[in-house]
């Protein structure tokens, strides 16, 4: 796998509080990951150590090759990057902005451009404090986006974005990437947002990894299981380890298997589980997944 | 390069910028119309002319603020609005270093506030018949002024996210750094006087300015380069640390014209002093209630000057010594009104007491005239030689003794500059450092025996220059009569540039001076006619050095000496 994001035992501390905690990930070229955690999980200290607006208390991160310390004009030329905290140039009309922005890439695509503006159906001689929230997040993305860079990172890029512009912006986004080969890093609390972007997942809680994969993986081990015993059986006292939030209402158990395999599967549950008269077992969504995942954070830490 | 260009004119079309860049401008291009049109306004009865100059006088202060607030807007625009603290500027993610950001703010406030400050002052400064030589004598000056006012407001921006923080952080700093001078000068002048040398404040305070200057352009690249804003503002703070060290170890004081005269202008070795013993005379006095003392007056004479120089005795420091040797009394006297150091620390006690002093020396100077007004100068009394007890005096008053001296003399010249005091709009040029612009006003008051003559002058001196002592006389040629002016310190009509430094560092001054020129009560009148046959003579004095001569009396039996029967003081 060729990283073109790569994190080494990142941490990064503000004060006494740890917002990130040795974090190891990569992001694999060509993929859209989605970076996924609850409000304040770490997810935007993470990207701005990642663009080095912020320094790491300790490990490293790379980008594109270099030590994100060194990232320079030469890399940043290459990476598109929104997020919702992000200034803009708000007293600039979006073709103003455009103006500045042009010079500064030499891969700027005005072709891109006048398609992404007409895409985001942006008034180019508005200025972009008189727009809403979603106008400037689309303002940002043209400016992010029309000199092709070979890594875009979104932070939170749909808050405020109303569901229809939130679905326009999905498809353009899988348009492009699956036209320019971009690697995108899409980091969100809100697992819909990017359901259907992500052909990577990683998960991030009280800043540390809990788990980065592709997502056909995740969806292919994680399963929705439940089981009905036959009348007088109990629930052996310890469950294996893969399975999460297990609970029993009279003789049904649920839970969800994260290691289930297609190929004897089933079998595996009901040696786990002596009894079972009844066996369902479910594929998941990667809300379902990720939900179970960030409930039983919650709940065992 | 031309990425840099590219940031300075996404900054130009900045309104929140351009406003206040543009009220900066007009308010310079208002302090220039000013200065230069205070001086020639046409004069007006006292009172108008009064209330005129502290019109415009507050007026140049309120401008001179309003600069200044302007400064402070316009820095924290440009640097916060591509702020390197925190994370979320714009340009934090786009292909440009923080350097280049820098390299742009930087040119930009050289394009738009350096360079125009430079053009302003020096037509202010050529406008006001400062000679072309010395117009370029004063960039260095404007330009180190300017970039330390820049350079320090870069700094607290460049650490703070917004205005309301910049000045605060400004606050802070200021009553800070005033807390620290305080508590460092009380100290040092309650428990180490022998830290404490007041005669190197100026020099430390012009090398403290220095070193702050580069503290805040250290900080400011430091921050631009890596924006570690802690790091920075430790950077920053370095000058609380400096400012102490400055006070107590600073030890090169460059702003003295206490050094000895250069042999260029006088050689001490060919010049000789001498004790007028003709002259020599004790005056019975006493020191302290009850005490007893006998003071020697008498003159002294210095020989072979060159000439337009004067020398005059600053300090004695005597002995009367036996033929063996011995020192039987010792003697210090230093004159309160020539003190060696003329630098420009000292000019404004100089110029408040010095002019009747200098009237004396002025006579000859002027072919033999005599001033109506003038009252016996101090140092022209006969010089404190010597000073001892009675007792003493009859223990030892038929002693053969030898009287020894080293006195110090501070070397001067006077350059004069002479017009006709008739309302004109003529230029008389006094030295490279003062003209008087032109005689505004002339107020014949015959009841207070005496004229009043209100004129324009401007003065550009820079503040490393030695200072220089101004005084006017009118002078009747044809009756060999002089009147001495005297300042009217009720007519405040001064405007200066840089006005809010102007007490701190100076170059340009314009004002609107009444000139007193009134003869001793009971003095005959002068004839009407009198300011006919006058001429204005400005007398510019400047200080060139000191030196020290050995003068002895090889006879010195106190006895010979006649004794006053007057009493001194």
């Amino acid at each position: 796998m060729n990283a073109i994001i790569e994190t080494h035992e990142l941490t990064r501390r503000f004060g006494k509080t740890t917002a990130v905690r040795n974090l190891s990930l990569q992001v694999p070229e060509g993929s859209v990951f989605a970076f996924l955690g609850p409000n304040g999980a770490g997810k935007t200290t993470v990207i701005k150590m990642l663009m080095n607006m912020i320094r790491p208390t300790s490990g490293r991160a790379r980008m594109l090759g270099t030590d994100s310390l060194r990232l320079g004009p030469a890399q940043l030329a290459r990476i598109g990057y929104v997020s919702e905290n992000q200034q803009m140039l708000e007293w600039m009309t979006v073709q103003q902005l455009i103006d500045f922005c042009r010079p500064m890439y030499p891969t700027w695509d005005p072709d891109l451009c006048r398609q992404l503006s007409r895409q985001f159906e942006l008034p180019l001689n508005r200025k972009i404090k008189t727009f809403s929230r979603g106008m400037k997040v689309k303002a940002s993305l043209l400016s992010s986006l029309s000199y092709r860079p070979e890594l875009v990172i979104l932070d939170e890029p749909f808050t405020g974005l109303d569901p229809l512009v939130r679905d326009e912006f999905i498809r353009g986004l899988l348009e492009l990437s699956g036209r320019s080969q971009w690697t995108i890093l899409v980091a969100s609390h809100d697992i819909d947002e990017v359901e259907r972007l992500a052909d990577w997942v990683g998960v991030i809680d009280k800043g540390e990894r809990r788990l980065a994969e592709p997502t056909a993986s995740l969806q292919a081990r994680f399963r929705q299981c439940e089981a009905t015993l036959e009348p007088g059986r109990e629930i052996p006292e310890t469950l294996p380890d893969s399975w999460l939030l297990a609970e029993r209402a009279g003789q049904v158990v649920r839970f969800v298997d994260c290691r289930y395999r297609e190929e004897g599967g089933e079998q595996t549950i009901r040696n786990s589980l002596p009894g079972i008269k009844d066996l369902t077992v479910r594929p998941m969504s990667l809300k379902a997944i990720f939900l179970a995942l960030a409930r039983t954070f919650r709940l065992y830490g | 390069m031309k990425r840099t260009f590219h940031i300075i004119g996404k900054d130009f079309r900045d309104l929140r910028l351009l406003f206040p860049l543009a009220g900066w401008w007009s308010v310079a291009i208002l302090q220039l119309l000013l200065i230069a049109v205070f001086p020639r306004l046409p004069s007006s009865p006292p009172a108008i002319e009064m209330m005129l100059g502290v019109l415009l006088a507050g007026l140049a202060w309120l401008l001179a603020a309003l600069e200044l607030g302007l400064l402070v807007l316009i820095v924290s625009q440009l640097i916060q609005r591509d702020s390197t603290v925190g994370s979320t500027a714009f340009w934090l993610s786009r292909p440009v270093s923080g350097a280049r950001v820098l390299a742009s703010k930087s040119l930009l406030l050289l394009l738009a506030v350096i360079l125009p400050t430079l053009v302003l002052q020096f037509l202010m400064l050529l406008s006001n018949g400062v000679t072309l030589l010395d117009a370029f004598r004063s960039v260095p000056q404007i330009v180190v002024l300017q970039l330390l006012v820049l350079s320090v407001l870069m700094m607290l921006a460049s650490l703070t996210p917004n205005l309301a923080r910049m000045l605060f952080l400004g606050i802070v700093a200021a009553v800070g750094l005033a807390i620290v001078q305080y508590t460092i000068r009380l100290y040092l002048t309650h428990n180490r006087r022998d830290l404490w040398d007041r005669s190197l404040e100026d020099s430390a305070a012009i090398g403290f300015s220095l070193f702050l200057l580069a503290v805040a352009v250290t900080a400011v690249c430091h921050q631009y380069l890596t924006r570690r804003t802690k790091r920075s503002l430790i950077l920053a703070s370095s000058v609380f640390p400096g400012m102490i060290l400055f006070m107590t170890l600073w030890s090169w004081d460059f702003w003295t014209t206490e050094a000895p005269v250069t042999r260029a202008i006088l050689d001490p070795e060919q010049v000789a002093a001498r004790v007028e013993v003709e002259s020599l005379k004790f005056h019975r006095g006493t020191k302290r209630e009850g005490d007893d003392w006998l003071f020697l007056r008498g003159g002294l004479a210095v020989d072979s000057l060159p000439a337009g120089l004067v020398a005059i005795p600053a300090g004695i420091s005597a002995e009367q010594v036996l033929p063996s040797g011995k020192a039987l009394a010792r003697h210090r006297w230093r004159s309160s009104r020539f003190h060696p150091d003329l630098s420009p620390r000292y000019r404004s006690y100089i110029d408040e007491f010095s002019d009747w002093d200098r009237v004396a020396m002025l006579e000859g100077s002027l072919g033999g005239v005599k001033v109506l007004n003038r009252y016996a100068p101090s140092w022209q009394l006969p010089l404190e030689l010597f000073a001892i007890r009675r007792e003493h005096y009859d223990r030892h008053a038929g002693a053969p003794t030898v009287y020894q001296a080293q006195v110090e003399f501070v070397v001067q010249r006077n350059r004069m500059a002479t017009m006709r005091p008739v309302p004109a709009n003529s230029y008389v040029r006094g030295s490279d450092h003062g003209r008087i612009r032109a005689v505004t006003g002339l107020i014949y008051r015959p009841s207070e025996q005496g004229f009043n003559i209100l004129l324009s002058e401007s003065e550009h001196r820079l503040t490393l220059d030695a200072g220089m002592i101004v005084c006017y006389l009118l002078v009747h040629p044809s009756r060999r009569e002089a009147l001495l002016g005297s300042r009217n310190h009720f007519f405040p009509a001064t405007l200066a540039n840089p006005h809010p430094w102007s007490g701190i560092v100076s170059m340009l001054r314009v004002g609107r001076r009444s000139l007193e020129f009134r003869l001793p009560e009971g003095s005959p009148p002068l004839p009407e006619n009198w300011l006919e046959g006058a001429e204005l003579v400005r007398v510019e004095t400047t200080h060139l050095g000191a030196f020290s001569k050995t003068v002895r009396i090889e006879d010195f039996v106190l006895e010979r000496i006649p004794v006053s029967d007057a009493d001194s003081e």
